[in-house]
């Protein structure tokens, strides 16, 4: 066992001061490595706070805040952390959750009926294809949405939506190719069912949130940034706790 | 104020008496060094002032309160450990503000502390990582840093640099200084190294066998040892110890070595007349006191040339330590690199006694 004491308790080999800072790809595996213990208790902290379901925004929301705060390198007191981000976002992130819900079944319940009518008649291609387009914009929006209000906790609602916004329409490919991740690692677990049975319980939630806020963190900082109403303290780089 | 006092510590592990009765001041704000082999029981003097070890019998005193029954979390003190002791599975910002966590200090001064004690031991880049990815160096930084959170009294720090390599130490040395003067509070500091002791303390306590042998300053230790341990630990190389007998020269005592009548300066003709003529004593030269030629700045009168072999020579870059037999027996003496000496060869060194040492063969205690 002494390879395990040696692994654990070791010296590494020192963290230089004067090293570039990891970017890009580089970042969140750095992210990945370091916090990977982190992320398989805030995966089984989410499922408990979600089991009422009701609590699912408000938990979502908890778990994207503490994700943002390891992107951003800052010290997380997991549960500390998460629930006060549960706490103090509960109100917003549910109503907003709520709204982002209903908005995907509506655009299901439309793409289901266009689908329909489009087989009869070309002339529903139009609508069917802008609820399909929609279907794809919500969760988009949704991402961008959660990370802001992590990114941005201090600031008025319609400073966050508004960053929301412009972070989807000038920087949507990364929150795409986020969103194509997470589908990724939803389908592996169905593909692999039932080696992959503990996939969600695991890893799967945080996991896919830490890749959707590190996606949309740039594009929502900069539209942040861009949406001040109030004089700019530094808010936004505040640490969670309060 | 925290003044330490030990009144007659004793520390006892059933018939086995570690720490015997010893006294000692330290005053507040002070450096203060313990010092010694290992097994002396300097270790276990600073885990009583901690509070880890209990107290077998005297008083033990911080500020004006005897603390014996004291828990160690309510003595105002913070220890470095010298495997660090930091926990692994915690990142460095949590390994420092534990402590300060389990005290339910608020958050907001948790956070400044730790941020504050970051910045002055340059860590701040390390906040968040665990131990594991931390370099020996880093990791006793941050075992500096979480003591340094806790604004305690007193710091106790047993023998933190010991797992570094010689440069760190070196670099590390500097730094505690400096974070002494800085923080302004009392560091009781445990080494074996007496390098390290010699460059940092105030005062050196040195230690052998569970006894104090000598408190001073690095210098007077140095120049005054009162016993043949403290003449021979401390100092690197340490002392060249001869056998001598005194002798009467005329209206003078000599030391007579191997044949020779070695000249003795006034303060030790004074220590030694009336008591030791004809007598055995031990002679204590340091190595800096052999030169390959005579040096300008001492009385001619009290040096002496002496024939040695050379067995070893230990270039240092500055000078050189040249191992040599001098009368069957081994002296070390520190010499200039460009003596050009070698192995085997023969070589007239020049020993200057005025400042050389006399002790007591049988109590080993200084004569002068």
């Amino acid at each position: 066992m002494n390879w395990l004491t040696n692994y654990y308790f070791g010296e590494g080999k020192g963290i230089d001061k004067n090293a570039p800072k990891p970017t890009g790809l580089r970042l969140l595996a750095h992210v990945l490595g370091r916090e990977w213990w982190e992320l398989i208790k805030l995966n089984l902290l989410f499922i408990a706070f979600s089991l009422p379901l009701i609590t699912l925004p408000a938990a979502y929301g908890a778990m994207v805040r503490i994700s943002v705060e390891m992107i951003e390198d800052r010290t997380v007191y997991l549960w500390r952390d998460f629930w006060a981000a549960f706490r103090t976002g509960f109100v917003r992130t549910s109503v907003l959750g709520a709204l982002l819900c209903g908005g995907g079944l509506l655009c299901a319940q439309a793409i289901s009926t266009y689908a329909t009518a489009a087989k009869a008649s070309l002339a529903f291609a139009p609508p069917l294809a802008i609820a399909l387009l929609v279907a794809v914009a919500l969760p988009l929006f949704g991402a961008h949405l959660f990370a802001a209000l992590g990114l941005g906790r201090d600031r008025p609602l319609r400073d966050v939506l508004r960053a929301s916004a412009i972070g989807v329409l000038t920087r949507p490919l990364p929150g795409l190719a986020a969103l194509a991740v997470v589908a990724l690692l939803w389908l592996a677990h169905i593909w692999f069912y039932p080696v992959s049975v503990l996939l969600p319980v695991l890893v799967n939630f945080s996991l896919g949130a830490l890749v959707t806020s590190f996606a949309t963190l740039k594009g929502v900082r900069l539209s942040l940034a861009f949406c001040t109403t109030e004089p700019e303290d530094g808010a936004a780089a505040r640490p969670i706790r309060s | 104020m925290a003044g330490i006092s030990l009144r007659k510590i004793r520390k006892s592990f059933g018939a086995l008496t570690v720490v015997h009765d010893i006294d000692l001041e330290i005053a507040d704000k002070e450096f203060i060094i313990l010092v010694g082999p290992s097994g002396c029981g300097k270790s276990t003097t600073l885990r009583m002032i901690a509070g880890l070890e209990e107290v077998t019998s005297g008083d033990l005193v911080i500020g004006n309160t005897i603390v014996n029954d004291v828990p160690s979390k309510d003595r105002d003190i913070a220890m470095v450990f010298q495997n660090y002791a930091l926990y692994p599975h915690m990142t460095v910002y949590k390994n420092m503000a534990f402590g300060l966590e389990l005290r339910r200090a608020p958050k907001e001064e948790i956070e400044q502390k730790v941020k504050d004690a970051a910045e002055i031991l340059d860590i701040t880049h390390l906040l968040n990582r665990k131990p594991k990815a931390l370099s020996g160096g880093q990791r006793q930084r941050v075992a500096l840093g979480r003591a340094m959170v806790r604004s305690p009294e007193v710091f106790l720090l047993d023998e933190p640099l010991s797992n570094l390599d010689a440069k760190l130490r070196s670099a590390m040395r500097a730094e505690i200084t400096k974070l002494h003067r800085r923080l302004d509070a009392t560091f009781i500091y445990v080494t074996h190294d007496q390098v390290e002791a010699m460059t940092m303390a105030d005062r050196i306590v040195v230690m052998k066998d569970g006894h104090i042998q000598q408190v001073d300053t690095p210098q007077v230790l140095y120049d005054r040892p009162v016993n043949m341990f403290v003449a021979g630990f401390i100092g690197a190389p340490q002392m060249n110890f001869l056998p001598v007998t005194i002798t009467p020269e005329g209206a003078t005592l000599t030391a007579s070595f191997n044949g020779e009548n070695l000249p003795l300066p006034a303060r030790l003709i004074e220590s030694v007349s009336g008591r030791y003529e004809n007598k055995a004593c031990v002679l204590g030269l340091r190595p800096e006191n052999f030169h390959e030629r005579m040096p300008l700045d001492v009385d001619p009168a009290l040096t002496v040339s002496m024939q040695v072999d050379v067995e070893l020579v230990e270039p240092m870059g500055p000078e050189v330590h040249l191992n040599a037999m001098l009368g069957g027996h081994q002296i070390v003496a520190r010499v200039s690199p460009r003596c050009g000496a070698r192995i085997g060869d023969q070589l007239t060194l020049i020993a200057d006694l005025s400042t050389a040492h006399l002790f007591d063969p049988q109590s080993e205690m200084a004569l002068a």
